[in-house]
């Protein structure tokens, strides 16, 4: 059993500095709290020479909210590049049409949400009301990032899916260079890359990690015949793009330090936070809809009540 | 959550370039709904409907696919099983026009079930045309399938894609289904009657082995 808790550890990507016996109170205990002093004090240095769980622990529950444009740039210093590069890889791209088409669409626009989960038996005409349009500034420089990566990385170029990290980069931060440094660090330093070239071993450690971090959706699925495929794959690049925004942020600041372990995770604490209501489901495709549609948002609606929903979506336990 | 009774239950797949307007012929006709600021779909989205078509309830799963190329080992994973599949281009778009005939073989070779297809040319709200009406009908006649030219926006033709589908539907697998009565269990999993009149509770789905 033990050997399978180390294995399990290992396969997730989670710090093996993290004990997973321990309970969370015991975190706290070890890792101090950085005050923004603090933060910016470290910041001086390569965040190298920061302990690992040290870091991890404080950007999961000790974010400096106003610092965020610093940390990120202080996370990605691998990805920098020559001030020139940007300028130069901004020629034309065989990916163009494609991420032209693409623009449009790649800011998640507040919608009315609709509580039929994507199924409908009846049809009440019900007028859409966009409720903002994205300003062409803020198109034009995601244009241009997406140009600059897919001539920088000749084996990907452009796939659909890099416009969400990229818009929602964009979203918090107004320098274009800048942005094409985090996505550059996420896609090719933290090599989230290999997602678009379609490696979806992701997929498999999801489903291992739900087998035997939430056994009892496991078995429903199981039952059901659901695979995580059906349900997951969007999530591997929406949860960068969401409507709660405060989330995708979060999740980035994690992710530019423990790469895609983070996704799992939120992954795994939605499915904990939603358990009885999954387990309620007597139909594969109700399930599969039921969490593609609207795990996200009932889990948050759920924890809106004033507690720190975020940190404890990012945490290890729940 | 539950949808009630259906007689049939169909997987269909939603196949065509990137931008052609899948997903908002979906929304537009499950959800009544249209938007020109939607995500582009990455790998599949899934929805359900219930069609009637006459006296019967056909439950449609739909998979609607990405179009970019890169997603294609993807999509395929869900083509398994598919019963309908409604292909799309943009008639303002001539090489989503053309790439059609690849979707199509991408099927043939991937499946040697009979499936009822339909050809849509969708965007017919728009002013720039660049497939004529006659293209879209040869197409079709080459490949022996009905052929509308929709707009998502302006919900024109929409439902019709899934009533004419609907009819073919139901005539294969009101045939399908004297076969199952005569042979018991159809062997291939793709699609399963729903034998019992008066339930109330679906059965178990078909995509069972997709």
């Amino acid at each position: 059993m033990l050997m399978c808790c180390n294995t399990k550890r290992l396969k997730t990507g989670e710090s093996p500095n993290r004990s997973k016996s321990k309970p969370k109170q015991r975190n706290s205990e070890i890792c101090p709290m950085f005050t923004k002093e603090r933060w910016i004090e470290i910041m001086k240095r390569s965040f190298e020479d920061q302990g690992y769980s040290e870091l991890s622990y404080n950007l999961r529950h000790n974010f400096p909210l106003e610092l965020r444009c610093q940390v990120w740039f202080w996370l990605t210093e691998k990805a920098r590049i020559k001030s020139c590069l940007y300028q130069k890889l901004q020629f034309e791209s065989p990916s163009e049409q494609q991420i032209l088409k693409d623009l449009h669409r790649s800011f998640r626009l507040k919608r009315n949400r609709k509580r039929t989960s994507g199924s409908s038996d009846s049809s009440s005409p019900d007028k859409n009301q966009e409720q903002g349009k994205v300003d062409q500034q803020k198109l034009d420089k995601l244009k241009r990032i997406l140009i600059a990566y897919s001539n920088l990385d000749k084996e990907v170029k452009y796939v659909q899916g890099m416009n969400f990290i990229a818009s929602s980069i964009l979203e918090q931060l107004e320098q274009e260079e800048l942005c094409f440094i985090i996505l550059n660090h996420i896609l090719n330093i933290q090599n989230y890359r290999k997602v678009f070239l379609m490696d979806m071993t992701i997929l498999e450690i999801i489903d291992k990690r739900i087998q035997f971090e939430v056994p009892l959706i496991y078995n429903k699925m199981q039952e059901l015949k659901v695979k995580s495929q059906y349900c997951f794959d969007t999530f591997i690049f929406s949860l960068f793009q969401l409507v709660r925004k405060e989330l995708a942020h979060r999740i980035i600041d994690i992710f530019l330090l423990e790469k895609e372990s983070i996704l799992q995770t939120v992954i795994i604490q939605l499915l904990k936070m939603q358990q009885v209501e999954i387990l309620k489901f007597q139909d594969q495709d109700e399930m599969i809809i039921y969490i593609r549609n609207d795990l996200i948002e009932d889990a948050l609606d759920k924890l809106d009540d004033g507690k720190d929903y975020l940190s404890q979506l990012l945490s290890i336990h729940l | 959550m539950s949808l009630g009774y259906y007689d049939w239950l169909v997987k269909v797949i939603v196949l065509g370039d990137s931008g052609v307007g899948k997903t908002n012929i979906l929304t537009q006709f499950c959800d009544s709904k249209f938007s020109q600021n939607y995500t582009a779909t990455i790998g599949v989205d899934f929805k359900i409907k219930i069609l009637n078509i006459q006296d019967k309830k056909i439950k449609l799963q739909i998979w609607d696919t990405a179009g970019q190329e890169r997603f294609r080992n993807i999509t395929q994973t869900y083509y398994k099983g598919a019963f309908g599949i409604i292909f799309v281009y943009s008639l303002i778009d001539r090489n989503s026009f053309n790439n059609v005939e690849g979707w199509i073989k991408s099927i043939l070779e991937s499946t040697t079930d009979e499936v009822c297809s339909i050809l849509v040319g969708n965007k017919l709200d728009s002013q720039d045309r660049r497939v004529q009406t006659a293209e879209g009908e040869k197409l079709a006649q080459k490949y022996n399938m009905p052929f509308l030219e929709t707009s998502a926006l302006e919900n024109k033709n929409i439902q019709d894609i899934f009533d004419r589908l609907g009819q073919n539907l139901k005539i294969r697998l009101e045939n399908e289904g004297q076969k199952v009565s005569n042979n018991t269990q159809r062997q291939s999993g793709q699609f399963k009657l729903n034998q019992e009149a008066n339930q109330t509770e679906q059965p178990t789905s078909s995509c069972n082995s997709c």
